[in-house]
């Protein structure tokens, strides 16, 4: 035993290990036994646990034990975010340098110049850290070949985070490519806790043959408590603002803090407010994906240097990055998921045997239930996940072409290699074959020409890219996240002349005029003006300014907390653990309007903001609702109603009209019927689906989101996606892409099944209340701004109503004379 | 030219509004076509076909079904006004090469629709400088009548004789209005005093925005009213 020990360790890194204090942990044996033995692993893991390490340790060794003479690639990390790659490389050239090993170390991002690139593919490192984009991009090259042909080990980093994503299903297809380049390469997968581990083992073996599954043990459960603040707490909102003051005392309290939002707004917010009342002058910092790279790198660099007191962070933070010692983790908000919270707090104590500390502050009541209903399963030991979906076929024709430009091929090779890739297993034929067809020629039903053809066939069934735009205009696109667009925010210190600090949304900057202030980086900004797609600002004087709408990281609840959180309300016994004024809330509920029944649906009636209100309670999630709400107000349209926009929580649907519904309509209006044959023409119709078809178009490289590393406004994209939507719908409804939206809506926003499962267990089981205001369970759900547009006759009743035009009659006359005396 | 009962209809329904400019009575219709009872004549505006084709040049595999969709809808607009004059008034092509990639079917449905109007008129504009031979109808630099200047980019009214008033294309206007604390974006037509600024016909034409810089430059701000077109009608805002 002890001479396999020693095999497996070398002498320099056992002893390098000792000089840190540290004792080889199974998992990290585990996972060296399974690199020699050639088996692809999978580590799960709570955050802290030295997952990272544990990865790379095998290949270290290798290449120690078998030193590379000439410079070639060993191993391949991909990580989720850019950011990761640059604290990846800082960590692992701590114990390179340490033993004195001859390893070159090299990351690869969309931030790496061309140079850099240039002589990465000449010279490759041994080890390369690069992101799933970038990985896609070096396959495109003619030379992937050669550049991969020596890979002996891929480790995914974060992996959990890649499940049922669009960015995940694109990683799979990466490695799918790499596995028919070099056959013989080992995965390496290292992941958060989650509730499914054998799912995420799957989706990393190659072709769907899960590779093993090594587990760290479990530590001891977290200490997590939901603020009880002496401050009112808010009915709405979702900034939690007002319990500032014993945040700060928490902060104050402990060594170190991680204070994790849900939103990038909320995140300046909350910045702002602690520095307000920062008397003692700790060092408190802020970390967001909007911030600029140098800003981010500071405050990660203090954090790694202790020299921090607490970071106010959004979800950006949550993957890996090493912080060093945190004492305790803060959630300012509803932590939205079980497995989330849980990654949240695991940023808190690095030492594994002593339980993490984490205090939840909820924005408002309905957050409250949230809280305890997540503590209560984190008690039980429940993880909220959600089962695998097929891969999303948009990727396909970037895959297609991408594939073709680094080498020819015919279509059953390509296709081989996209079965290859987990989440695409099922794919049939017919349908890639589409996909296909769309990459060659658009696929059109209706193609008089053949003359624009993105690919071009060089013998019986050989294919390449038509020409070199085809391949240029490919390369610049690569990726899969659409993202809302966005402009650049330059503080400016004299006339157009300052530093980048960070990005805001377009829409957000569309909004703002010369004057109007706003947070950002912590500090507020007077806007100046945009110029050359940038927003110029100076430091402004205000001290109550706009805050930043961007729509950063906003997050549905898991649909698990949803019903736990409808459970708790049909269980008063456990009330007595919210906060009194939670409970207060809840019994004002009860004597306004009613409490929402596990096997009834609560439907309140009110009129609000110059409009009329109806609100569903369901408790289904966000994607059931969003379904509903789609499915119910086409037929209020059709009955009449003048539905005009319809927003959902996680919790219910809330419905704005121009007429009330009544008592009577709702039979009508929630009923199994709903979901019957027009079905199909009432979704394709929806506003929603456009904006499916928008990230479908981009993807599949129907309209181009960069050429000429210029980006195209967001807003331009929108107005022309729109009308090939309805233009395809008319004159090629068959056409792949309107099935391909279709797919994503249905992973992204519909969620059918539940909705049906949801109309016939409720089939005329509901509670109907009609108010005279909003109740006091609807508030946080009203005041939710995000909605969903009906274009209709609601809309038309509003301009109607608001048509400033007088003079028709008159004119009329005019013009009626006019026309008599033609005839 | 349209009969009374319909045209009153069409008011009635907001799919169409009168306005009075420059003493003539002008009717502005919710599919972005202007007609002119008096004249019996209707305009188009902007009608930008193969622009599809134009960008599938590019490599972008957009369908290219925007021809077919834009002459359906001229069919449909001449069919609802029976004008004797059609005055279509420039970049009615989107680019000098655009007949050629023209489908043969379309070109002869745009012929037949031409033929079945007395008088056809293309003013030409900044991207159909020329008109192919293939297509009937007459060209023409700007269209005047009864006082009214009929061309594609706006013109200092100096220049011409007996005109105080003129209709345009060019910018593609379009507008937000907030209502109910709604926000309402579409098409739209412009106009103050001496201009009346057309919304584009074509099926891929994108909008300018009223705030954009470069509708202060021709029109007068204060006195400008804007027509916006919503959901196959149109309302003043």
């Amino acid at each position: 035993m002890a001479t396999k020990k020693r095999a497996l360790l070398p002498k320099i890194f056992s002893e390098w290990f000792s000089t840190k204090g540290w004792k080889l942990r199974p998992y990290q044996r585990q996972m060296m036994q399974a690199f020699v033995n050639h088996q692809s692993s999978l580590l799960i893991a709570p955050t802290g646990a030295g997952k990272t390490l544990s990865g790379f340790l095998p290949s270290l060794i290798d290449l120690y034990n078998h030193p590379r003479s000439t410079k070639k690639l060993h191993t391949l990390y991909i990580s989720p975010l850019k950011a990761l790659t640059y604290d990846i490389e800082r960590n692992l050239y701590q114990p390179i340098h340490d033993m004195q090993l001859n390893i070159d170390i090299a990351s690869r991002t969309g931030d790496t110049t061309a140079y850099q690139r240039q002589k990465q593919r000449q010279k490759p490192p041994h080890i390369l850290l690069t992101t799933p984009e970038s990985l896609m991009l070096m396959l495109s090259y003619t030379d992937a070949e050669n550049i991969f042909a020596s890979l002996k080990c891929v480790i995914v980093d974060e992996v959990h985070s890649f499940a049922n994503t669009k960015r995940g299903d694109f990683t799979a297809l990466a490695l799918a490519r790499l596995q028919s380049i070099n056959p013989n390469f080992l995965r390496v997968g290292l992941s958060a806790t989650v509730a499914y581990p054998e799912l995420i083992a799957s989706w990393l073996g190659p072709s769907g043959e899960p590779c093993e599954v090594i587990a760290a043990k479990t530590r001891v459960k977290p200490r997590i408590k939901i603020l009880k603040s002496k401050t009112r707490m808010p009915f709405g909102g979702y900034m939690a603002k007002y319990a500032i003051k014993e945040v700060y005392q928490a902060i104050c309290e402990a060594g170190t803090s991680l204070v994790f939002v849900n939103t990038r707004a909320q995140s300046e917010l909350i910045f702002q407010a602690l520095w307000e009342i920062n008397d003692k002058g700790h060092a408190i910092a802020i970390y967001h994906g909007s911030l600029s790279k140098e800003q981010r790198n500071k405050t990660e660099n203090m954090m790694a240097e202790g020299k921090l007191k607490a970071v106010v962070a959004t979800s950006a933070l949550e993957l890996g990055i090493d912080w060093g010692d945190v004492d305790l983790v803060i959630q300012m908000g509803a932590p939205k998921g079980v497995s989330r919270l849980l990654q949240r707090i695991g940023r808190s104590n690095h030492r594994l045997n002593e339980p993490s500390q984490a205090l939840l502050v909820p924005a408002n009541r309905f957050e409250a239930l949230e809280c305890l209903s997540a503590i209560q399963a984190i008690k039980k030991g429940d993880l909220d996940g959600d089962p695998p979906m097929a891969g999303s076929l948009d990727i396909l024709p970037q895959f297609i072409l991408n594939c073709l430009c680094s080498k020819p091929a015919s279509l059953d090779q390509i296709y081989a290699q996209t079965l290859d890739a987990a989440p695409y297993g099922g794919l049939d034929k017919p349908t890639f074959e589409k996909l296909w067809a769309y990459t060659y020629d658009g696929g059109y039903a209706l193609q008089a020409y053949e003359r624009y053809q993105r690919l071009e066939q060089i013998e019986a069934d050989l294919f390449r890219p038509a020409n070199k735009r085809v391949i240029a205009r490919h390369r610049q696109n690569i990726g899969t996240i659409v993202e809302a667009g966005r402009l650049r925010v330059k503080r400016l210190k004299r006339a157009h002349q300052g530093k980048i600090i960070g990005e805001v949304e377009e829409h957000f900057a569309q909004q703002l005029v010369s004057g109007d202030t706003f947070f950002f980086a912590g500090e507020v900004l007077q806007f100046v003006g945009i110029r050359d797609m940038v927003v110029e600002a100076k430091p402004g004087k205000a001290k109550e300014p706009k805050i930043p709408s961007y729509a950063g990281g906003q997050m549905p609840l898991s649909t698990y907390l949803a019903d736990a959180v409808r459970q708790l309300l049909n269980h008063p016994e456990d009330w007595q653990r919210l906060p009194a004024q939670v409970r207060e809330w809840l019994g004002l509920q009860k004597a306004f309007s009613q409490i929402p029944k596990v096997n009834k649906v609560l439907i309140e009636q009110f009129p609000y903001r110059k409009s009329q209100f109806v609100l569903f309670y369901t408790f289904e999630g966000r994607k059931a609702n969003q379904t509903l709400g789609m499915l119910i107000t086409k037929r209020m349209e059709k009955s009449g109603l003048h539905p005009i926009s319809f927003s959902v929580t996680d919790y219910g649907l809330s419905i704005c009209s121009v007429k009330p519904i009544q008592q009577h309509h709702i039979g009508h209006l929630f009923n199994p019927d709903i979901l019957g044959d027009e079905l199909e023409d009432w979704m394709l119709e929806a506003a929603m689906l456009k904006r499916s078809f928008r990230r479908v178009a981009v993807v599949s490289g129907l309209i181009e989101q960069q050429y000429h590393s210029q980006k195209k406004s967001m807003r331009q994209v929108t107005f022309s996606t729109d009308l090939i939507y309805d233009t395809l719908r008319e004159y090629d409804p068959d056409h792949i892409l309107l099935k391909v939206t279709r797919q994503d809506a249905e992973r992204e926003l519909l969620d059918l099944k539940r909705t049906a499962d949801m109309l016939i267990r409720f089939d005329k089981a509901f509670d109907f209340v009609s108010l005279s205001k909003p109740s006091p369970l609807a508030i946080p759900i009203v005041l939710d701004v995000r909605s969903e547009r009906i274009t209709g006759a609601g809309m038309q009743a509003l301009l109607e109503h608001a048509n400033l035009y007088q003079e028709a009659e008159n004119m009329m006359e005019d013009i009626r004379a006019t026309l008599s005396k033609a005839y | 030219m349209i009969d009374e009962k319909q045209l009153v209809q069409l008011v009635q329904n907001n799919q169409s509004i009168p306005v009075q400019f420059a003493d003539q009575r002008l009717l502005l219709d919710a599919e972005g076509v202007l007609y002119w009872p008096q004249c019996d004549l209707l305009i188009f505006s902007d009608l930008h076909f193969e622009k599809g084709s134009f960008l599938t040049q590019f490599a972008h595999p957009v369908p290219r079904y925007d021809s077919i969709d834009t002459l359906k809808r001229i069919q449909a607009s001449i069919a609802r006004y029976k004008p004797s004059t059609v005055v279509c008034l420039g970049d009615s092509l989107h680019d000098v090469n655009a007949v050629k990639r023209m489908e043969d079917r379309l070109i002869n449905h745009l012929n037949e629709l031409i033929s079945s109007v007395d008088e056809w008129c293309w003013v030409l504009g900044n991207h159909d400088p020329d008109i192919p031979e293939s297509l009937f109808g007459l060209r023409m630099n700007f269209f005047t009548k009864n006082n009214l200047l009929l061309v594609h980019e706006f013109e200092n009214l100096e220049n011409h004789k007996d005109v105080n008033g003129q209709i345009i294309g060019h910018f593609h206007p379009k507008v937000s209005a907030r209502i109910a604390m709604q926000k309402i974006t579409g098409k739209c037509f412009l106009q103050d005093h001496k201009t009346i600024v057309m919304p584009a016909f074509g099926k891929y034409t994108g909008g300018l925005d009223l705030k954009n810089e470069a509708f202060s430059t021709i029109l007068d701000k204060k006195n400008t009213k804007n027509f916006l077109m919503y959901n196959k009608k149109i309302y003043l805002v």
